[in-house]
């Protein structure tokens, strides 16, 4: 209720939800008795001003301690008998949610994730046909006021949740091997490689990473292509490059060998791709200031139809290489202008009155944010939220937009950057 | 059909935020925000109302604060008005004044019943807003309904 003033010169104001949050779009006087020009940790859910959750390491008298500091994503699929499995990963491994080992630390090692170090850049993971499959790409451009740039020997990788460890090397007819289950023989790798922008003159095997996974079609995606000339050892980058497996095969990725394989580089485009979702029966990649949809053609010599929505030097795309999340028919990320929720029909600014504290920290970051659709904290404790995390050198902030009530929220958490690097290097995630 | 390799019965069913941290050593850790407690240790928290000018250039007076709440358990809160004492101009510049006062809500027994707190707090300024603070490990809180209740200046002024 706004203030009430009576002709006896008394007055009375009454402050109750539901809340419309954060806003810093207009003067403290003339915002809404339902908003706040300033808060912080407190939670706006069911119209209540809570306190909010306690940011706390689970099971009570247990560190989740990984002996490499920077875990890199975290993910939980179901394999083939029914069983889940939630999974990790860390330096050069991935680890495995084994809750036989409590109280101690409940993480043990299921084997080497792929052919290196996974250093300190969030992973990219996927379930399909009840495999995760996971990769990393040797360079993604960081956003603005970040460091740390990560370089990681390009694959991809999957785990059944069956086998002794995960699976990343393919073995050709040829007799050659690549560090990747989406590679190149030997024997093709000139052919294919001579092919990819700038025809570099390629020895072969090539193993194929990128920095975003997704599928569609029964094939599986990579984007923001890297490679490694096994040959050589040479990596090379390709920014703007997307690269499908072979529909239903995904450890087929030659062209050559299937049509349905196959790769189109974005030389039109003047950015990178920073991400990709996958609503309805198309599919979106998103570079940092352009969305490009892509629909199976129905065809296994061209699978794809490719339109740019544009093309422009500046336009709405996402800008942020982990802010893109989805959860069902709806995606969100970060642009250059707002943050926005994309579905099958429309994409709408969400920003709201929140919007230039969010540019603002976003821009004076100490680190790459990254953010997730979060559907519920707990079972039974559903909170459907779009959360920024945005690490600074003292504390991780971060931004919390409920899409029930459609208002920001301001957190800090007590997670300062270590002298080594930053605090947050994986996408949190609901498992 | 080989067997699978460790995993559980159920889903974890938990937000994981995996993290690197220095305690004692660099480690690379997971967290999570628990929904069964309100009370972070480590952080504290507050919340600014919108600033209420009630007549512009007038002076506002508040007699009591009314807060109802949700009994959570005990926690303490600092509830603050603010505001400025003065017509600004260049020679004479508003002055910022505030007043604080602690109270203590909630129950041991944290009962989930929406209580109601009647704070007296007398307090004259213009431009007047409302804040509650809390601070790190001082309890959990959830607030359902503030009412300030005052007189203001009604003089014209022309």
């Amino acid at each position: 209720m706004a203030i009430q003033i009576k002709s006896d010169g008394t007055w009375a104001a009454e402050y109750e939800g539901p809340y419309q949050g954060l806003d810093v779009q207009k003067p403290e006087t003339l915002i809404s008795d339902k908003a706040s020009p300033s808060f912080n940790n407190f939670m706006l859910r069911n119209s209540e001003l809570r306190s909010r959750p306690n940011f706390a390491l689970p099971f009570t008298g247990n560190i989740f301690n990984f002996p490499v500091p920077f875990p890199v994503g975290v993910s939980s699929f179901l394999d083939i008998n029914g069983t889940y499995h939630t999974v990790a990963w860390a330096g050069n491994n991935m680890y495995q949610y084994n809750p036989t080992l409590l109280p101690s630390a409940p993480w043990s090692v299921v084997g080497a994730a792929g052919p290196g170090s996974l250093a300190q850049q969030p992973l990219a993971y996927r379930t399909f046909a009840n495999n995760i499959y996971y990769t990393a790409s040797a360079l993604l451009a960081p956003p603005h006021g970040s460091g740390g740039i990560a370089v990681v020997t390009p694959f991809l990788a999957y785990w059944d949740g069956i086998a002794a460890a995960p699976i990343f090397t393919q073995p050709f007819g040829d007799g050659s091997t690549s560090n990747s289950i989406a590679g190149i023989s030997l024997t093709d790798s000139p052919t294919v490689g001579g092919s990819l922008p700038g025809g570099p003159t390629i020895v072969g095997p090539i193993a194929i990473g990128a920095g975003f996974l997704a599928e569609l079609n029964n094939q599986l995606l990579l984007a923001n292509v890297s490679i490694k000339d096994q040959g050589n050892g040479k990596i090379y980058n390709f920014p703007t490059l997307i690269w499908w497996s072979a529909n239903g095969l995904p450890l087929q990725w030659d062209p050559t060998q299937n049509t349905s394989a196959g790769f189109n580089p974005f030389l039109d485009v003047s950015d990178q791709i920073t991400g990709l979702a996958m609503l309805g029966i198309a599919g979106y990649i998103f570079r940092t200031f352009g969305i490009t949809q892509m629909t199976p053609a129905g065809s296994a010599v061209t699978p794809w139809e490719f339109d740019h929505m544009w093309a422009s030097d500046h336009g709405i795309g996402n800008v942020l290489p982990w802010s893109i999340s989805q959860y069902g028919p709806t995606a969100a990320f970060v642009a250059q202008d707002n943050i926005y929720s994309l579905s099958v029909t429309n994409a709408q600014p969400i920003g709201g009155t929140a919007r230039d504290a969010i540019m603002t920290d976003l821009a004076n970051c100490s680190g790459p944010p990254v953010a997730n659709i979060i559907p519920s904290f707990k079972a039974g404790y559903v909170y459907l939220t779009y959360q920024i995390l945005i690490p600074f050198p003292s504390f991780t902030r971060e931004y919390v937009y409920s899409f029930e009530d459609k208002n920001w929220a301001t957190w800090d958490l007590a997670l300062p950057a270590p002298s080594i690097g930053q605090q947050i290097v994986s996408v949190p995630n609901v498992v | 059909m080989p067997a699978s390799n460790g995993g559980t019965a159920a889903q974890l069913n938990m937000i994981l935020i995996p993290a690197t941290v220095f305690s004692g050593g660099f480690q690379g850790v997971i967290y999570t925000l628990d929904p069964t407690n309100f009370n972070d240790p480590n952080s504290g928290s507050f919340y600014n109302w919108k600033v209420e000018d009630g007549i512009a250039g007038r002076t506002l007076t508040t007699g009591l604060v009314i807060l109802s709440y949700r009994d959570l358990g005990v926690a303490t809160i600092t509830v603050t008005l603010s505001g400025v004492l003065g017509i600004s101009d260049a020679k004479s510049p508003s002055t910022p004044v505030s007043k604080s006062q602690q109270v203590t809500i909630g129950t041991i027994g944290a009962s989930q019943k929406i209580c109601t707190v009647l704070i007296g707090m007398a307090f004259s300024a213009a431009n007047m807003q409302l804040s509650v603070q809390r601070a790190a490990n001082a309890g959990p809180v959830s607030i359902t309904k503030v009412r300030l209740e005052g007189r203001v200046e009604t003089t014209v002024l022309a």
